[in-house]
Order: C-alpha cells, then structure tokens, then sequence
C-alpha cells in the first residue's frame, strides 16, 4: 500500500506518495527528481547513493523512505547556490578531482558530513571514513589532496 | 570494419564539424565520446585555439548518428591522435575561410588580419567583424582538407596549458549530465531476467503466475531474453526477482576449474605476430618467465543503463556506447531494418575502461521498447548484471624468455602468449556481438571475433615486443575460443600481462648481473624518448638514494603498443601484513600536450585502477556462473589503499599527439612486482598478487 510522506529534502518540506518501503535513492531521483543521487550497488556497498541525514552520512539506496521522514535530508544539490559552490566543491574544482564524476555526489556527502563532525581530522582519517566509497577511475589520490586542503581551511576556522 | 575511420570520409567539409549560431556560440561536433577520460575538454582547447575564440563560446555535441561525423569506436587511447587531429585540420580550416571572407569585404591582405575571440582586427584595430556577423555569408560547405592551415607550434597560445574540465562543475553540484539522469515524457522502467550463467537458455515460464504480480505492467518475452516494464524503478527491481523465480533455465555445462591452468596447457595454433633476426633456440635461454592474471570486471560505478523508444518513424536509443555508429549498424541488423532508421545518441555514462555492458543494455532497451511502441523505456542494469554480465577482461599467459649474452646485453628476447580474444565489439552485421542477441527466439550469433594482429596494434599480444635495443625478437600468440566467459577490450588488453612479463623479467636479469635497473633499462636504450622518461621518473623519485630498508621501489617503463605515449613508473611500498603502496611517480611523453593536467591525470588513474587489478581483482567463478556479483565478491582498491601520485611530462610541442589512457597499466603492475621483489626476494608471476602467494613464495 503507498502512504503519503512529508519529507524535509534540503530545507523544504515536501509530499511524496510511495511504498514505505521504497528506498530513499528512488524517491529522490524520480519523486523529486533530484538526479545528483546515484545508484551504485543497491547494497550499501559503494557509496554513489550517499546523502546526509541529520548530519550523518548514509546509504540512501538501503534507507527505506518510512525510516527518515522525521529527518532532515540533505543532497548534493542542497550545498551549493546557483552562485556559491561548497568549499569541498570548490577544492574539486581546483585539484581538478575527478574523470567520471559518478561517484563525486556520494563522495561529496561524505567528506561534507565527515569534515564538519570531525573538524581536526588528519587526511587518513578522511581516507579511512571515506572506505565506503568506491571510485573505479582512479580520482582518489586526487580527491584526497582536494579533501585535505577543505579539512585544513575548515580547521583553522 | 575499420574502427577507425578516418574523420574526413564520414565527415569532409567545415560545415560537418562547426556552426557559428548567432548568439556568439560555436556548435562543434565531435564523433569521439566522453568515457570519463576528459576528451572533450581537449578537444574544445583544440578547436578554441584553432579558431581563436575563448573555449566558454563551444557547444558540444559528440557521438550522435543525426550528425554526419563518423568517429568509429572510442578506444585504443586513439582520440587525440585521430580524430584530435582532424578536428585541428577542421578548426583551422574554418578560420582560413572566415579570414578569406573578412580580407575581401575589407579590401585587405589576411596578413593584416587578426582573430580575438572570434572578431577580426585590422591591423589591431576592430572591424565589426566576426564568425558570428559573417555566419549566414560564410560559406562552410568547403573542405577541410582544401582550406586547413593549422597553427605552427609557436602561435600557440591555448594548448598546452591546464584548462578546467568543462563537465566538472556539472559533476560536482550533481547536475543530470549523465545517461542515467535522463528522463523522458511517460518512460517506463524496466529490469532483465538473465539466466544463471551465459549458456544456460529458458526451458519454461510460468506465465498465469507472472499475471498476478503487483505493478507488471508487461512480460516482454523473446526466446530467453526476459524483462519486466513498471511504471516504478523500484517496483521494476522487485518483481524482476519475483519473475525469475518463475522460470526454469537449462544447467550449463560444467566448466573448467582453474581457468589459469587450462590456459597454461593449451596448445592452438600459434601467430607469428613478429620475428625479428633469429628465433630463440630452447637451450639458449637463460633468462625466463610465466606470467597470469585472472579474468577482470570493468566494475564501473554506476551500472550499465539505456533508453529507448519505438517512435512512429525511427527507432531512438539513447546510449553510453564508446561506438554509436556500429552500435547503429548492429541494432540494425538485429532488427532487420535500414540503419538510417536507428537514432543512437550518446550520453556520458560512469567510467568506461573498454568494451562494457553498455551496447548490450542498448538493445535490451530497444528489444523491451519494441513491446510497447512509443513510449520511452529506461533499462538500468543491477549491480549483478554489470559485474557479471558485461565482457570480462580475459584471463592471460604470458612467456618471456631471454638469452643474455657475457656482456650482459640481452641478444634475444622472445613472447608466447596464451589469451581469449580480447576484442569483441559490435560492428554490424558482420558481428552483431550484442549479448541479447544470443538469447533470442531466432539467435543472431556472432563470429568468433579475430584477436586483432600486432601489426594493427595488437590485442593478446599488444606490447609484446620489447622496445629495448634487442637484435633478435619474437612475438607469438595463442588464442583460446574455447572457455565459456565472454571477453572483450579493457583497459590495455594484452598490454597489462606482456608489460608485466617482460618488465619483471628485465629486472630479474638486472638483479642476476647486480645491476641497477634503471642503469640497465638505459643501457639497452638508444631512443632518447625512451631514455627521456625513465631518467625523469629516476629523478623525480630520488631513484639513487638507498632504500632505507622499510620502504622499496621499483621501476618498470614501456610504450603503449609502441606506438603511444611514452611512460616509465617507480613504485615505492611497504611490506607488512600487505602490500602497502607509498608514493607512486611516473613520467610520461605524450609528444604535443593539449591539456598537460587531462594527461596527468589519467596517469594518475591509470597508476590507481592498474594497483587495484594488480593487487585485489580476480572474477571467481562457480562452473561457468560467474560468482562475482557484487563489491563483497569483486572487491576493488578503496580510499586508505591509495598511494599518493606524482606525475611530470616530458612535453614534446612539436611532435604528433600520443595516447595516454591505457600508457600506465602495465608499468605499474610491474614496477610494484619489482619493488615487492627488491623488499623481499620473491617474484610473483600470478595476478593478482595476493598474501597467500607471498606467504607460499617466502616458504619455498
């Protein structure tokens, strides 16, 4: 049986009918069509469904949508105004980190959720939390040295 | 079928490569696609500068049979030296005809001329005059090959400088920029029903089931090929799963057990690929190697994905295909229709390291489309089915043996290798070679595909020829039709293997003579781009300072197909309970740089993914059923197991474009197996390199 869910995605609350059991990455990318959430794996194995819950990272491809509807969700298009990127965006962009870019969001979410809760971390802790996410076109030593750069402005605030 | 045709057959005049639109902006066509590799940022650089404008001004459209520009396939590292050539030729030629046009309506020599942005200056001072006030004068219908006048190395003033990736900023903020994004008016969604392993074929279905299954809108069902349409994504992954367990499949017949070993014992038919002075007699080798890696996955992140509809007059396939046109040509054929009423339209996918799943998902949509005419139906592969549905890499064998003489000069050098095809692309219908094209009611089977020759670039045998100063050489080859697995290009093909062998090999012998590999790499190279790029990487990683007895480095160097990018590696690891992988530093010689950072940084994936197939990957296999379905099961390099990278180009501005995509693979892997040999003495000659053969090698 569908039921109604307000879900509040990126500060705005907003209805969604749908199975309770339908994983979030779905609801996201067809409901809302919110498509910077990708689907991976399906098994919380790869990270590309990544988005932050209450401040925390999870797999938004094994969250079934009845579990967050009194969460706050955010997506990779809730960092970022039309004229200011994320910092950990921004650092992308200058270390050019990236080839495909598929994995990127997930990666994003992570880093975001792990740097703002962990603000003195050293670049392998970001690497350690960062193990959930796959990326098969090489980036990562890239995507570090963005990741540290971020971590470093973020620490000395 | 050439899947390199030359850009100017399919496309000759400027008018098939450029249109200047009369907003200011420059619509560019391009017949090579973004896999991930940053080409179309090189080649909007390229064309920027050729027709002196600011690159923000290029739209890009690249791999859609509605243009003209045939670019055949999208592989071989050959975008830049092919169609980044023509495409050069093509820029120039448009700023000679605009020129042309703008010296006769100012009644002045093109010498007097100059382009800013695309508006002409007479003598440095402004005209009114521009691509974009002339576009409906400017007649474009003109070949390329008659008006070309590309820039001498010296006007250069774009290339050759880091430009910004132009899709970045798209990827970052998570704008739909890829073909899984894509959603048309009224799409459906569908999922495969594959059976259990590649030769198993349907026996029944039990359909009155199927009618009771919530949310089915329909069963398509052609022969064995089965899928499922629902309105919703998820919906459409559930009741594939309710499906399939309302069929029967017939049981593969059982396998081989270790694939390795069987390829190990083979003997076929042997191809001379090269022999050069005289063949190696057996008792004269004293130097030799047998080297194997296992069956590979592409294992992109994001899983295999189409769209397509049954319009009224055509068919449109929506595709992440490296080979839109022969993907055209082999739907075609599949459907029995003219070509000319198939759209394929390209879409960047995940990352492509060769031949993937993504043709075959392409006529998935368009068989379970066909069921249900004008409405656009999306196909997303699960996990399982990219891993263990796609091509695999194929598992090889290499040889290598050596008879160096008392000088310690190796006078012989000699390749045996044993592989499955490793090209089996779509081509038309001369090969279909789409995967659900077998499993039809009426099959359209392929012909065993022909492991291409060295002499065009090689396949099994790529890089199997040393390009050391060795007077006598020989390259030969095996192939294997038949194991079970489906096997086609990835990244390197042969090269990975033949790099490895014959890299290992060398320092084994350098190590024998207690010789430095470096000094005895240089030794046996007179080519100073050779010697270019190994006393760079020497440099650059502080070769000559002792290992301090915790850390060890090694080298290793090779050409891609010895016709590409020159590139030399030095790995430095740590050996404890695992190979940890340190600093990992490469020179490369890619002649002309367009975008140097681009070139960087595909070494430096290269490095990564090439450390993850030399360390983790292997495709494990129950009888014929691929028991790799998922990143429990095929693991692949994650973040904490990542050396950090350093990459330095050795630039050559007045040399031709050399390819880089695939330039690492094969030095790494062999530049960590000779680090691993200097730290403990052991030479592994299985990929990948595992505990267990360390632990089983230290023991012997």
């Amino acid at each position: 049986m569908t039921e109604i869910f307000n879900l509040n995605i990126n500060g705005t609350n907003q209805d969604v009918e749908c199975d309770p059991d339908t994983p979030l990455v779905y609801v996201l990318r067809n409901d809302l069509k919110l498509k910077g959430t990708k689907f991976g794996c399906g098994d919380g194995l790869c990270g590309a469904c990544t988005v932050i819950s209450d401040g925390k990272a999870i797999f938004s491809c094994d969250t079934p949508v009845w579990s967050i509807k009194d969460k706050k969700i955010q997506t990779i298009e809730g960092i970022s105004t039309s004229s200011k990127l994320h910092p950990i965006q921004e650092s992308l962009i200058d270390e050019q980190g990236g080839q495909c870019g598929y994995c990127l969001s997930g990666i994003i979410m992570r880093a975001k959720a792990f740097i703002e809760n962990n603000p003195n971390s050293s670049i392998s802790d970001i690497a350690n939390d960062l193990d959930r996410n796959l990326c098969r076109c090489g980036s990562q030593s890239r995507i570090l040295r963005a990741l540290e750069k971020v971590g470093i402005i973020e620490a000395s605030k | 079928m050439n899947m390199f045709p030359n850009s100017f057959i399919s496309a000759p005049n400027i008018a098939d490569w450029f249109k200047f639109t009369d907003n200011g902006k420059v619509e560019m066509i391009s017949g090579k696609v973004e896999i991930g590799q940053g080409i179309n940022t090189a080649f909007v650089q390229i064309a920027a500068e050729e027709l002196d404008i600011d690159p923000s001004r290029i739209d890009l459209t690249a791999g859609d049979t509605r243009t003209k520009l045939d670019g055949g396939c999208t592989s071989g590292s050959l975008s830049m030296q092919t169609e980044g050539l023509s495409l050069r030729k093509a820029a120039s030629a448009a700023r000679v005809v605009m020129l042309e046009k703008a010296s006769e309506l100012l009644q002045s020599n093109a010498g007097e001329l100059s382009i800013k942005d695309g508006e002409v200056f007479l003598n440095g001072n402004t005209t009114n005059i521009s691509y974009w006030s002339l576009s409906d004068a400017l007649d474009l219908n003109k070949k390329v090959e008659s008006y070309m006048n590309p820039k001498k190395p010296n006007e250069r003033k774009l290339v050759g400088k880091k430009l910004n990736r132009i899709d970045l900023p798209f990827k970052v903020t998570g704008k739909p920029i890829f073909i899984h994004d894509l959603e048309l008016d009224n799409m459906l969604h569908a999922r495969i029903v594959r059976p259990p392993s590649q030769s198993s074929r349907l026996i029944s279905i039990d359909k009155d089931s199927t009618l009771k299954i919530k949310g089915l809108i329909k069963l398509v069902q052609d022969g064995s090929f089965i899928a499922v349409i629902c309105k919703r994504e998820e919906v459409s992954v559930k009741v594939a799963e309710q499906v399939k367990k309302l069929c029967k499949w017939s049981k593969a017949p059982k396998a081989v057990a270790d694939p390795i070993v069987y390829i190990k014992n083979f003997n076929g038919e042997i191809q001379t690929g090269l022999l050069k002075g005289e063949a190696l007699n057996n008792d004269k080798i004293n130097f030799s190697t047998e080297v194997s890696r296992q069956y590979l996955c592409h294992a992109s992140i994001g899983p295999c994905c189409a769209i397509a509809c049954w319009n009224k007059n055509n068919l449109e396939v929506h595709t992440h295909s490296q080979s839109v046109f022969p993907l055209q040509r082999s739907l075609a054929a599949v459907f029995k229709v003219d070509e000319n009423t198939i759209d394929v339209i390209h879409h960047q996918g995940s990352g492509c390291y060769g031949h993937n799943g993504s043709d075959d998902v392409a006529l998935d949509a368009a068989l379970v489309a066909k069921a249900i005419p004008e409405i656009p139906v999306r196909v997303q592969w699960s996990r399982e089915d990219e891993l263990s549905w796609s091509p695999l890499a194929p598992a090889m064998v290499t040889q290598a043996s050596a008879y160096v003489n008392n000088d310690g000069k190796i006078e012989n050098m000699s390749l045996m290798i044993k592989s499955p095809p490793h090209v089996k692309r779509p081509v038309g219908a001369a090969a279909v070679n789409l995967l659900s094209a077998d499993y039809l009611l009426e099959p359209i089977l392929s012909p065993n595909p022909i492991d291409t020759a060295l002499d065009k670039g090689g396949a099994a045998d790529r890089n199997s020829v040393p390009l050391y100063d060795i007077p006598n050489l020989t390259s030969q080859k095996q192939i294997i039709y038949d194991l079970p697995w489906r096997t086609s290009a990835m990244r390197g093909l042969g090269a990975f293997v033949n790099v490895y062998a014959i890299e290992t090999l060398m320092d084994d012998i350098a190590s024998e003579l207690n010789l430095d590999p470096v000094q005895f790499r240089l030794s046996h190279s007179s080519d100073t781009r050779i010697q270019g790029v190994i006393e760079n990487v020497a440099k650059l990683s502080d070769w000559n300072k002792k290992d301090d007895g915790n850390t060890f480095k090694g080298i290793a160097f090779s050409r891609y197909k010895n016709s590409g990018a020159y590139c030399a590696v030095v790995v430095e690891i740590k050996v404890d309970e695992d190979i940890e992988l340190i600093n990992v530093w490469a020179s490369v010689d890619a002649g002309e740089c367009i975008n140097p950072d681009g070139i960087i940084n595909q070494i430096e994936g290269g490095i990564i993914q090439s450390a993850s197939c030399t360390l983790i990957e292997k495709v494990n296999f129950e009888n014929e059923e691929i028991q790799s379905k998922d990143w429990e099961t095929y693991p692949i390099i994650k973040f904490n197991q990542v050396p950090r990278t350093f990459v330095n180009i050795v630039s050559h501005p007045d040399l031709p474009f050399l390819g880089v995509g695939e330039a690492a693979h094969g030095p790494t892997a062999a530049a960590i197996s000779n680090a691993l040999r200097k730290a403990l003495g052991i030479r592994i000659k299985s990929i990948p390199i595992t505990r267990d053969d360390i632990v089983a090698a230290l023991n012997e």
